[in-house]
């Protein structure tokens, strides 16, 4: 636009200005995922050498020696399990207590729907001892189930609201017309509902997948045996057992982060919309 | 809005049963422990036999225990540093995302956003790493641009510890409030914008006197989030330090932790949870007041 020299500087100073802060912030976030990654795969002796510098050749060995010395494989299954029982159980709960509570007014609606957004507020690590205390008097300490209870009942005030939040938006037409011509209320909910509202349970399944995923107070407090163990408490018995193989460990860490990154990576966009909304509501 | 009528009286016990069902296990799982904790804070109970009521010692003997003010203290400062932290280089960022000088927006985001989704506990341990007296990154950077003289033994030096584990928490969380505060920041009617910068407001005033309030409320969820959530904080520490040196770094969390599990008094440690349930609430109740007083007088 204009012509004049000093101008131009200050207008190349702005744009420094501006993009140099956030982009040293932006970089300081990847760096120590993508150090990490290239990290756990160089051999010790290089990693002493020079921790920062790049593998001189790929080495996948830490990464097999990490999967069977600690029993990694039992701790991802574990892992894995949880996550997938913990999501299946959300999913089919929350759908039908968020449609529910959406669509229908009933003397005790607000209350409930009101008390699972309230619940949200309680710092949930303050429960430790409680849930341990409670889990110990029903005897179901150190079982295959002992954690999936407590992760459904974390999720699920967030999974409802955000189910409530988009049936709100959609029309009941449908489900009248379904209704007069003799559907009923199961088959209105799961085989019309459901279908559209595909994007939302897909948020929810992979916010519920992440959070159990990276959970590790309550799957410390209430889990002692060692087949049970998740892949968050496999890490802290690495450092303690192989503390002096750094590589090791970083190939452990490495693959307790490659699945939320290519999960990241897919499902950006709706990682965040979930978050949001999740963080929002209180 | 979009209701249904219920048909019969038959439909109408399924649909409570359905909802009622989940609820009641929701309660049994999330807030009767909150109760059992009160009551278990009143006794004296070492996890087996029973539990003897004492009343409120508990609470008198720990009110007496240096160590629990010292946690306490460490808990409050890490709550303060991340409110501070998180929420203000949050709030600077969404600020400078809205400037049309910034390229590469949706990179910094995806980017900034990205240690969110991390495990707390692989994020304590790669900052481990990073702090390394031997062989960690930090270190070695500061090797490199000729600063031995600021090289710390960053994990084990008492008067600076808790400082430097609050940043690992700190970078962890600045992209969920970054994104939060740019989306209220995109809620903004444009029209608001137009009309400021015809009255001759720049980039600064713009965000102070016209993004800023209109923001406020999001501002004050960000801020009651980020204190109470801290308020908990545990995998971090575990990772990073373990509390030590000394207790230099334990958190109120790790301390209900430490007495239940390796001191066996459960008493105690209800005593402590019920604790951290207080302070969280008093808080956020602080926060409210505060932020909220200022909303009305503007």
């Amino acid at each position: 636009m204009n012509k004049i020299k000093p101008d131009k500087i200050k207008r190349y100073a702005a744009n420094f200005i501006v993009n140099v802060p956030i982009m040293i912030l932006s970089l300081t976030c990847i760096f120590p995922v993508v150090w990490l990654l290239y990290s756990s795969l160089k051999t010790d002796v290089e990693f002493n050498r020079s921790p920062v510098s790049l593998p001189t050749q790929i080495h996948w060995d830490n990464y097999i020696e990490a999967f069977h010395k600690a029993s990694f494989g039992t701790f991802t299954f574990n892992s894995f399990f949880n996550s997938v029982a913990s999501l299946i159980l959300v999913l089919v709960i929350s759908f039908v207590m968020g449609y529910l509570l959406s669509r229908y007014r009933f003397k005790g609606r607000n209350l409930i729907y009101g008390a699972l957004m309230a619940a949200m507020m309680i710092p949930i690590y303050a429960l430790l001892v409680p849930v341990f205390i409670q889990e110990k008097q029903l005897g179901i300490l150190n079982t295959r189930f002992s954690l999936v209870p407590i992760y459904v009942a974390m999720e699920l005030p967030t999974a409802v609201f955000l189910i409530d939040s988009y049936i709100k938006g959609i029309s009941v037409d449908m489900e009248d017309a379904a209704s007069i011509d003799g559907a009923s209320l199961p088959r209105i909910m799961f085989t019309i509902i459901m279908p559209i509202c595909k994007p939302i349970l897909s948020t929810i399944v992979i916010l519920t997948f992440m959070h159990v995923w990276n959970e590790f107070a309550f799957a410390q407090v209430l889990i002692s045996k060692e087949a049970l163990k998740t892949i968050p408490i496999g890490l802290t018995y690495f450092t303690t057992q192989y503390s002096t193989s750094y590589t090791l460990l970083l190939a452990a860490l490495a693959m307790a982060t490659i699945p939320v990154i290519v999960i990241y990576l897919f499902f950006y966009n709706k990682i965040m919309e979930g978050m949001m909304a999740g963080a929002i509501k209180g | 809005m979009n209701i249904r009528e219920m048909r019969n009286k038959k439909q109408k016990i399924g649909i409570y049963l359905l909802v009622m069902i989940p609820f009641i296990y929701f309660i049994y799982v999330m807030i009767v422990p909150l109760g059992t904790s009160v009551y278990y804070s009143l006794t004296k109970w070492k996890g087996i036999g029973e539990a003897q009521f004492v009343g409120l010692s508990n609470y008198a003997t720990l009110l007496k225990t240096g160590d629990f003010w010292l946690v306490t203290k460490n808990t409050l400062f890490l709550s303060l540093a991340c409110t501070i932290g998180q929420v203000g280089i949050a709030l600077l960022i969404a600020f400078l995302m809205t400037i049309r000088r910034l390229k590469l927006k949706a990179f910094h985001r995806a980017v900034i956003f990205f240690p969110v989704v991390m495990a707390p506990i692989v994020v304590g341990y790669v900052w481990r790493f990073i702090y390394n007296s031997n062989y960690g990154l930090l270190n070695a950077f500061l090797r490199a641009i000729g600063r031995e003289d600021w090289i710390r033994f960053w994990l084990d030096d008492q008067s600076i510890v808790l400082k430097v584990v609050s940043i690992p928490v700190i970078w962890q969380y600045i992209g969920l409030y970054m994104v939060i505060l740019m989306s209220a920041i995109s809620a903004i009617p444009q029209e608001v914008f137009e009309c400021a910068e015809i009255d001759g407001a720049t980039g600064v005033k713009k965000s102070i006197y016209i993004t800023l309030p209109m923001v406020w409320d999001t501002l004050k969820i960000c801020i009651i989030l980020c204190a109470g959530g801290t308020m908990k904080i545990y995998d971090h520490l575990v990772a990073l330090t373990n509390g030590g040196p000394g207790r230099a770094t334990e958190s109120l969390a790790m301390y209900s932790y430490e007495y239940t599990f390796k001191f066996g008094n459960f008493g105690m440690g209800a005593t402590i949870a019920v604790s951290i349930l207080v302070l969280a609430l008093l808080i956020s109740a602080l926060v409210q007041i505060l932020m909220g007083r200022r909303n009305k007088g503007e």
